[in-house]
Parts: structure tokens; C-alpha cells; sequence
């Protein structure tokens, strides 16, 4: 057994795709050579810690910032020469919560982000901005973090966009805007049947709507792949052992994460799961039980991995998972 | 239901005569105009010739204040506080960044003409109450034009700035006060006179040159308001030399010059370094 957690995703027409992005600020490398593909209609979450390089990919895919090498394409608009194209296609939430016009009230924002957008729903914005209970008489400069997000939430969906890139997009809301906002994601895929991308490091908040996980670290994608086979192939396995049992050698290099000490472990490992618990079980272990994990427990292992782990980087997923996008 | 990738056909760009007219709105909406004219007519208050209680000959004695600063002041207050590095959301519109960083300053260039074009209302009107409106008509084709060009120049020569660096008014110090001055330092030490004023010849041109086209019908008009409103017909030595015909020639072309160099700046994304700073 080796670990071949897939980086590639093989898509036929995806919403998205970038080839070798690499971008650096100075000496600080943000993105490394990232190879990222979004099929149409997923919800893909791109996590990462701080500094990963996730504001940079999105930003590179609005062109708001330029790569040094590498291509990126949206919706097969060329990302440099179709920047404004691509914009028109895509609702933005920014990291930023100062990105507009703090000296206009709310609904002058609204009003001039409206213009720029040819499908702007006015009714729905409306609808947007009663839900998630938006003061549109106030100045944009004047509102509190999690007001100004739910604003941004309002311009970045209200033209209904094929394609929505959401920088870390429950950043500042409360608990209960956070579901609300949730919803409203939830229902806009159902409706329209765009194609989310989510950078956040609060991956539980988007449990509910994640299907595909894209692991970035220090620039470079570690992990991506669909839900299914995360489920299928990602499993925590807790063990009873023998003291000092030293584990089964076959298994040892697919092991993700190893919590637990003494007689009880639990070990988080990549493979096939009969083939797994025939070889722990040959291998001395009592095998309790055996869990898939939730999309924060796979992302938080995978981040976790040792760099030159995933020694064979690019084995695309299976193609049959690849088509079960939602 | 109608599937994303049929809907993605009806979203478009917007084109620079929808982001000119969005951007002259907001020029409005932030009441930046209302404040370039209010201090206009404070500084007009304050330091108006006191040579005379016409109010329209007064208004014409602040057009060196109109001449000198307000197309500059105005390129500052058009980008104020957007600097390249906090453009975050004006670029994050569906308009190529060049078209929407010249349908700002398209709307800067027509909110300064509406600015001029309600001063010479105001002059008007109170030329018309002084009963002096004959005169104020006068003033000469040629002059109420450069009156608009000259500021529209300086207008643009900031905009270089403004458009490209996040640090403009630092920009226009440094070259403002370092220029000259390492000039003449080049002049005192290296004896390059001849050459430094070859060099500098398209400022200094009495003909051609940047700093005629924009200050001689400047010069011009003065001369014709003391004519028409102080020496009342009397003849006036300022502004002798002007020649009308080489500054028709002069002014388009520096106008020409100053929108190629703004378009320059604004088409550079800030990053692509130019090819002698890329590592490897």
C-alpha cells in the first residue's frame, strides 16, 4: 500500500482550471505551481491556514492579481485576456470586508455594484438584503465586520452568477447570520446550479455544503478530491493493540494522522477499507470500529501530512466519482 | 430550470461609455465636485484682487488659482484615497482595469469642464448684473478655451500619477522640488548649461513649449480683462508675444502627448514587473 492521494481531478468541461500558477510577493512564495480543477456545479472548498496562498488563487482567477507564471481559466474564459468577461460571470466576496465605497449608504452600493452587473435581480436583491437583515440606510464605512460581509454577500449573489468565489465568506457573522447565510448559499446552488468555490479554514461551517475538498499549503495543492472519495478512501480506523505493538508495515506509509497512545490508537489512513483491515488485522490489531471523516476531519489530517508524503502527486481520482458532482 | 452554463451567455463586460457614466455619477455622489467649487468660490472670497468691487472683473482675478490649481487639485480628488493598492473593489467590476481606469478620469475630465463651465455661468450672470456682459463677452474665443485647456492639461499631467502610484502628492513633490534642483546642481557643477536647455527645451519653448501652452493665454486673458475691465480700452503690455496660432497647434498636441502617457500608465498592471525586475 502506498499514499496517492489525488491532486488532479480529471473534468471533462470545468468551471474552473489552473495550470502551474505560481505567484510570489518579494521573497515570499504565496503559490507554487498549483494545478487546480473545479468541475461545473461543485461546491469546492480550498482549505488552507493562514498565508496557504487561497486569497491569491481567487484573486488570480478575477485577474485582480496577475500571476508569474502558470494559466488559469473560468467557465473557458481566459483569466488575463477575458479578465473583465470572467468578472461578469462571477460573484465575489472578498477577504477584505473595506472592499467598497465606505462614504455610500448601502443602497447607493448596491445601486452602483448593480450597474456594472447585466443581470442584476433587483427583486431578488431585495429579498437578499431582507433575509439577511442588511441596514441599506446606512454608510457602507459606518457598518460593524459581520454587516459589511452580509452586504458583500448581497452584491456578490444578486446578479445570480454562474460562478461564485467566496473568500472566507462567514468571516465576521454571528452564529445565526452564519446559518442564514449558509442557507442562502444552499438555495442559490439549488436554483441556479452555479459553482461555488470556498476558501476558508473554518471548514465545518460548509460541511453541509462541500463536495469537493482542495487541500493548499505553502502554495502548493496537497490534496483534491471529491467527496466520495474522500468517504471511500479516507477512514479513521480505531484499534485495540497489543503494548508496543509497532504497527503493520504495509499500512504504515498510507497513515495520515496517528492519535491515541497506549492499548486504544486511532489511526486516520488513505487506502481501500478491506484492504486495510485485513492488514491491520494480519498485522496484530483488533480493529473496533471504522469511521469516515467529516469534511474538517479530512481537512485538518490532510493538511497535517508531511510534505513529501504523498509521494505519487498526481494520480487523477477515479472517473466514476469525478462525474457524481452533487 | 435553466442551467448556469446556458445563463453564463447573458453576462457581459461593461464598456468605457457605461463605466465613464457610472464614474461620473459616483465624481457626484461623493460630492467631490460641490467641494472643488465651494473651494473655488472660498478661495475667490478670500483672495480675490481687491483691485476692484466688480464681482465680475473679481471673478476673473482668481483664474490664476483656477489656472494653476485646479486641474492638478482636481486629479488628486478624483482618485482620493484609491490609490492602485486599494482598488481592490473598483477593479473587481466586470470592465478591463485600462477602459475603467480611463472612464474614471474621462469623468474627472468632464466634471472639470462642468466646473468651468459653471464659473463662466456665474461670471456671466454677474457680469450681467454689472451690466458689463459686453465685455465680458469680449474676452476672446481663444481665451475661454485655454481657460479649460490649461487646467485640463495639468489635469492630466497628474493623472500619471495618480493613475499608477499609491503615492502621488510624494511623486509630485519630489519631482516638483528634485527636478529643478538637481538641474541647476548638474548646471553649477558640470557646466551642462547649453545641453540641459536643449534638453528641457519642450517645458520652456516660447512657441511649443509645455509651460507657454498651458500659462500664455493665461497671460492673454489677463491682458484682456484689464483691457476690457481696468484700463477700459486702454492698451496692456501683458501677454505680449502670445501667438494664437503656434498655441491652436501646441495645446491638441500636448493634450495628444499627456492622454498617451495616462493610457500608458493605466493599461500597466502593477504586477507585471517590467522584464529588467523579474527574477530568473
Amino acid at each position: 500500500m502506498s499514499l496517492m492521494i489525488p491532486t488532479e481531478l480529471s473534468v471533462i468541461e470545468p468551471a474552473v482550471e489552473t495550470a502551474g500558477l505560481a505567484k510570489r510577493y518579494g521573497r515570499r512564495v504565496a503559490l507554487d505551481g498549483m494545478d487546480m480543477t473545479v468541475p461545473q456545479g461543485a461546491v469546492y472548498v480550498l482549505v488552507g491556514p493562514n498565508g496557504a496562498g487561497k486569497t491569491t488563487t481567487l484573486r488570480i482567477l478575477l485577474d485582480l492579481v496577475r500571476a508569474d507564471a502558470g494559466r488559469a481559466g473560468v467557465l473557458g474564459l481566459d483569466t488575463v485576456s477575458a479578465g473583465a468577461e470572467v468578472r461578469a460571470h462571477c460573484g465575489y466576496l472578498p477577504e477584505r470586508q473595506d472592499a467598497g465605497y465606505g462614504w455610500m449608504k448601502v443602497q447607493q452600493l448596491l445601486d452602483h455594484h448593480a450597474r456594472f452587473r447585466s443581470n442584476w435581480d433587483a427583486a431578488y436583491a431585495t429579498q437578499l438584503v431582507e433575509r439577511l437583515e442588511v441596514r441599506d440606510h446606512t454608510k457602507f464605512g459606518k457598518l460593524s465586520k459581520g454587516e459589511a460581509r452580509r452586504v458583500q454577500l448581497v452584491m456578490a449573489l444578486a446578479h445570480r452568477p454562474p460562478l461564485l468565489l467566496l473568500d472566507e465568506p462567514t468571516d465576521g457573522l454571528d452564529p445565526v447570520m452564519r446559518d442564514e447565510a449558509l442557507a442562502i448559499l444552499s438555495d442559490h446552488v439549488a436554483d441556479t446550479g452555479a459553482t461555488l468555490v470556498i476558501s476558508t479554514h473554518l471548514v465545518y461551517e460548509v460541511e453541509g455544503l462541500g463536495d469537493h475538498l482542495g487541500v493548499l499549503k505553502e502554495g502548493v495543492l496537497r490534496a483534491q478530491l471529491d467527496r466520495e472519495t474522500l468517504r471511500q478512501r479516507l477512514r479513521r480506523y480505531t484499534l485495540e493493540v497489543a503494548e508496543g505493538w509497532e504497527g503493520v508495515p504495509e499500512v504504515n506509509e498510507s497513515i495520515i494522522r496517528r492519535t491515541g497512545s497506549g492499548r486504544e490508537v486511532a489511526w486516520t489512513v488513505w487506502g481501500e477499507e478491506g484492504e486495510v483491515v485485513e492488514r491491520l488485522k494480519a498485522g496484530g490489531a483488533t480493529v473496533r470500529h471504522v469511521d469516515p471523516l467529516t469534511l474538517e476531519e479530512a481537512a485538518v489530517a490532510l493538511l497535517a501530512m508531511r510534505e513529501n508524503q504523498n509521494r505519487i502527486a498526481r494520480e487523477p481520482a477515479p472517473a466514476a466519482t469525478q462525474a457524481e458532482v452533487r | 430550470m435553466e442551467s448556469a452554463m446556458e445563463r453564463a451567455g447573458a453576462y457581459h463586460a461593461v464598456g468605457f461609455g457605461k463605466a465613464t457614466a457610472e464614474q461620473f455619477r459616483l465624481l457626484w455622489m461623493s460630492r467631490r465636485p460641490l467641494f472643488m467649487m465651494l473651494g473655488i468660490v472660498g478661495l475667490l472670497a478670500l483672495f480675490g484682487e481687491p483691485w476692484t468691487e466688480r464681482p465680475a472683473a473679481r471673478l476673473f482675478s482668481m483664474w490664476p488659482i483656477w489656472m494653476l490649481l485646479a486641474g492638478p487639485l482636481w486629479a488628486f480628488a478624483v482618485w482620493h484615497n484609491e490609490g492602485p493598492g486599494n482598488r481592490l473593489y473598483f477593479w473587481s467590476h466586470p470592465v478591463s482595469r485600462t477602459t475603467h481606469s480611463l472612464g474614471r478620469l474621462a469623468a474627472g475630465a468632464a466634471w472639470l469642464v462642468v466646473l468651468y463651465g459653471a464659473l463662466v455661468l456665474g461670471g456671466a450672470a454677474f457680469a450681467a448684473l454689472d451690466g458689463d456682459l459686453a465685455q465680458f463677452g469680449a474676452v476672446g474665443f481663444t481665451a475661454w478655451v485655454a481657460l479649460i485647456t490649461g487646467p485640463l492639461i495639468g489635469f492630466l499631467i497628474i493623472s500619471v500619477l495618480t493613475v499608477s502610484s499609491d503615492h502621488p502628492i510624494r511623486w509630485f513633490l519630489g519631482i516638483l522640488l528634485g527636478v529643478p534642483l538637481t538641474l541647476s546642481l548638474v548646471d553649477e557643477w558640470l557646466g551642462l548649461g547649453p545641453a540641459l536647455e536643449f534638453l528641457l527645451k519642450p517645458l520652456t519653448s516660447r512657441d511649443w513649449g509645455l509651460a507657454m501652452t498651458i500659462v500664455a493665454p493665461f497671460l492673454h486673458a489677463m491682458a484682456r480683462v484689464h483691457e476690457l475691465f481696468i484700463d477700459q480700452g486702454g492698451s496692456s503690455t501683458v501677454g505680449d508675444g502670445f501667438d494664437t496660432q503656434d498655441w491652436w497647434l501646441a495645446m491638441p498636441l500636448w493634450i495628444l502627448f499627456w492622454l498617451g502617457v495616462v493610457v500608458l500608465m493605466a493599461r500597466r498592471h502593477p504586477d507585471v514587473l517590467p522584464r529588467w525586475r523579474r527574477s530568473g
